[in-house]
């Protein structure tokens, strides 16, 4: 059924049953997959998730119902539950948005992608598994060869006259080589993710991750000691990922955060600027308006070391006497409304990873990191993440490191961070938001080795 | 809930923030194919878990504990909830108070329970199918072979009565059973589905498991630990000159491909001369699974279990991992 003829016949309905506003969000994401294996496809998926959740004020109270059946048939249904659950939360911290903002941004979907043939993607990936294995003999096997399609839509309308829609689309792949000598096995990985059809153009790719297999091969662990260490740009952004949360006002306001009370203070080395901004033009996604309907808008969260501000939905606004700051998203249509970036990241300044590697004496180059769920702490800041990467000495690579640790907590990495590239890159998005970041030098590592 | 915060109402001031997360779900599944199989089943399951976070001194540390079970309400009724709260409270504060860990090659004593995620990283994922049918699993073809010190037994036990990783049935309609992974450190068999038994040559093993019909069903873990041994806590602590003790553990990882593995220690002591010491925060243990198996050189006699969910190619499973007390004689630990 249509959605807008859904929601109108719902609003009427609910207007007859003593309703004083109601909300509807609809949320439709088309996840297509595939993986391939030694020249045969390993995996194929293609899934379609289509949800409403409704809202109603009735009678002083807020009311909720969540269908993944969008039919007039419910809607008698969703009133009677609405009406229920109205009765057990107050309209206070939580109600429909007066807002008549009507807005349809179709600029982030991209054709190109959506004409996209599926089964024509996977001789595409034959052929990188094919050139990365060609790159070296060493390298056996491509263990993971994974391309994925998302395409994302939403709505969200009221009976306050608020009607925002937003489609979006990208495609991502990932690809790793398994490189073998003796009985030692080494694998490297990397990532690329686009808003057009282009992922399979660059030949540079298969011999960046061909290299780094090979170099691993050769890889040792360093001493332990405190050192600076050379994040590269797409570690840097999925290590930056995990500590986003240390923003979020909710997690502020339950004492989850370490940026609690220091508005105003320096938290960070000078060079330091942290921004969520919704209309960078490198990320993929620009979201104009959140999960609640509240419009996005560029944020200084730090500025030169000071913290600026911390993300806000309109909950956690209203409670610190903020304004909603459009943070306000939520995982998938039956998640409850939380906390998210739209795109945060680190400023990039003017240097090159080259320049920066130059300028290091001794230290480590960080090519990969793991461990990301269990390895760092978001509450405490700590973190000790497995990591490889290239040994660093008077400005020059000079081999490769594996099996070592790097440790430290990201308030003291906020401090030492002491260069900054320019080559600023976005990971692939997490739904909700995306996370970016330039190549860090950070200074005085914990790395455990022998 | 409230009892468990129970646990921790007469701590001081250092506890900050208190999360208890309650989980029950009901499973209900039908699997049928067109070589005759109509298989139903339920799975009905439960689970408890407290966080805690304190602060001390400008620092925020955690500590968190869980237990579940293959069972209902009747669960609550063999569990002391307290427990869990106190626990979680006593692990946070320790935590706030703690120096941190050293960085470098040392023997680490890893309690019994949830110490066990260190098999299920370091070897665990690495005999399931989905990566032995392909071949890029350290251990595919090495069955007879010693890939562990002959210390070691590990099993993995779909049956076990009310365990958090049990079901009557796997998600392909094959009954669950008791598979023998590595006996006294000789590589028995595997954990198999149909999908990859076929391209095995080898017959399910009961393995094939998945988080709901939008994934695929594929080989994964149910219950799987180190077998008890022979060594008691005292002696193993008593033999230890100088290393780490992990009393509980966090999560971890592990790329099958290559055995590497890491995971977390989330309350984690020093020993000296024989004895346990302060305690140290932050550490992460990392190594490869071969090389962390042929390095265990105790193995107590105290084996327990403990739930996590584990995540990989055919969603989030609820998986018991389990060992008793035991010792690695060198591993390198990443603290600072």
């Amino acid at each position: 059924m249509n959605i807008k003829d859904f929601y109108e016949m719902f609003e009427t309905k609910a207007r007859s049953r003593g309703f004083d506003a109601v909300e509807m969000t609809y949320q439709r994401v088309v996840d297509f997959s595939t993986k391939v294996f030694r020249g045969e496809v390993d995996a194929y998926q293609l899934s379609e998730e289509a949800g409403l959740s409704l809202r109603g004020e009735y009678r002083g109270g807020i009311g909720y119902y969540y269908s993944e059946l969008i039919d007039a048939g419910i809607i008698e249904e969703a009133l009677e539950a609405m009406m229920k659950s109205a009765e057990l939360m107050e309209v206070k911290e939580e109600f429909i948005p007066e807002s008549d903002t009507v807005l349809s941004d179709e600029a982030d979907y991209h054709p190109a992608l959506g004409e996209i043939h599926y089964p024509s993607v996977m001789p595409k990936m034959v052929a990188m598994e094919e050139a990365l294995k060609e790159r070296d003999a060493a390298i056996g096997e491509v263990p993971y060869n994974l391309y994925a399609l998302v395409e994302r839509e939403m709505r969200i309308m009221n009976s306050r006259g608020m009607d925002l829609s937003q489609r979006f689309n990208l495609n991502y792949y990932v690809l790793s080589a398994l490189a073998r000598e003796g009985n030692r096995g080494k694998t490297a990985m990397d990532f690329k993710v686009s808003n057009q059809p282009d992922l399979f153009e660059d030949q540079s790719f298969t011999l960046g991750i061909a290299r780094e297999a090979r170099d691993l091969l050769a890889a040792r662990p360093v001493p332990s000691g405190k050192i600076p260490v050379l994040l590269n740009n797409k570690v840097a952004a999925q290590f930056l990922g995990g500590f986003a949360g240390l923003f979020s006002a909710e997690m502020v306001d339950k004492d989850l955060s370490l940026l609690k009370g220091r508005l105003g203070e320096k938290i960070g080395a000078g060079i330091l600027n942290l921004l969520d901004d919704p209309t960078e033009e490198k990320a993929l996604i620009h979201r104009q308006f959140d999960d609640e309907g509240t419009l996005t808008r560029r944020q200084k969260l730090v500025e030169a070391g000071v913290l600026k501000a911390y993300l806000h939905n309109s909950k956690t606004g209203r409670k610190m006497g903020m304004s909603p700051g459009g943070n306000g998203l939520r995982e998938g249509i039956k998640s409850q409304l939380g906390i998210s970036p739209t795109n945060f990241f680190i400023e990039p300044g003017n240097r090159s990873l080259e320049a920066m590697i130059a300028d290091v004496e001794y230290g480590l180059l960080i090519t990969q990191i793991q461990a990301l769920h269990s390895g760092l702490n978001a509450v405490s800041g700590d973190f000790s993440l497995p990591a490889q990467g290239y040994l660093i000495r008077e400005g020059k690579i000079q081999g490769s490191v594996d099996q070592i640790t790097i440790s430290s907590n990201i308030m003291a990495v906020f401090n030492q961070i002491s260069d900054i590239g320019e080559d600023l890159y976005f990971h692939i998005p997490n739904g909700m938001g995306s996370v970016g970041s330039p190549s860090l030098l950070i200074e005085g590592i914990s790395v455990a080795g022998e | 809930m409230r009892q468990s915060l129970s646990g921790i109402k007469r701590i001081p001031r250092l506890i900050q923030q208190v999360r208890v997360n309650y989980v029950d779900y009901d499973q209900r599944v039908v699997i049928a194919n067109s070589q005759g199989l109509f298989v139903e089943d339920e799975r009905v399951r439960t689970r408890l878990s407290v966080g805690v976070s304190a602060l001390h001194e400008g620092e925020v540390q955690t500590g968190h504990m869980s237990q579940g079970a293959f069972a209902g309400f009747e669960f609550y009724q063999g569990i002391a909830v307290e427990d869990l709260g106190r626990e979680s409270a006593r692990i946070a504060k320790t935590a706030v108070k703690a120096g941190h860990a050293p960085s470098g090659t040392m023997p680490v004593i890893i309690d019994k329970g949830f110490g066990g995620v260190l098999f299920h990283e370091a070897s665990g994922h690495g005999l399931e199918a989905t990566s032995v049918a392909k071949g890029i699993s350290v251990y595919a073809g090495m069955k007879d072979t010693q890939v562990a010190s002959p210390l070691v037994s590990a099993i993995d036990d779909g049956t076990i009565q009310g365990a958090w990783g049990s079901s009557v049935v796997d998600d392909e309609g094959t009954p669950t059973r008791k598979n023998v992974l590595i006996d006294k450190g000789i590589l028995k068999g595997y954990m198999i589905d149909r999908f990859n038994g076929l391209k095995m040559g080898e017959a399910s093993t009961g393995s094939g498991r998945r988080e709901s019909y939008k994934y695929e069903p594929t080989s994964r873990m149910t219950n799987t630990y180190i077998d008890k041994g022979e060594s008691t806590f005292d002696e193993i602590i008593r033999d230890t000159d100088y290393g780490l003790y992990a009393r509980y553990m966090g999560g971890g990882s592990v790329n099958p491909a290559t055995g590497e593995f890491n995971f977390a220690v989330m309350e984690g002591y020093m020993v000296r001369g024989g004895r346990i010491a302060e305690p140290v925060r932050g550490a992460t243990l990392i190594g490869t699974g071969v090389e962390v198996l042929k390095n265990i050189d105790r193995v107590g006699d105290n084996l327990a279990y403990g739930q996590g969910m584990c995540g990989s190619v055919s969603g989030s499973v609820p998986v018991n991992v389990g060992q008793p007390t035991l010792r690695v004689k060198a591993i390198t630990v990443g603290g600072r």
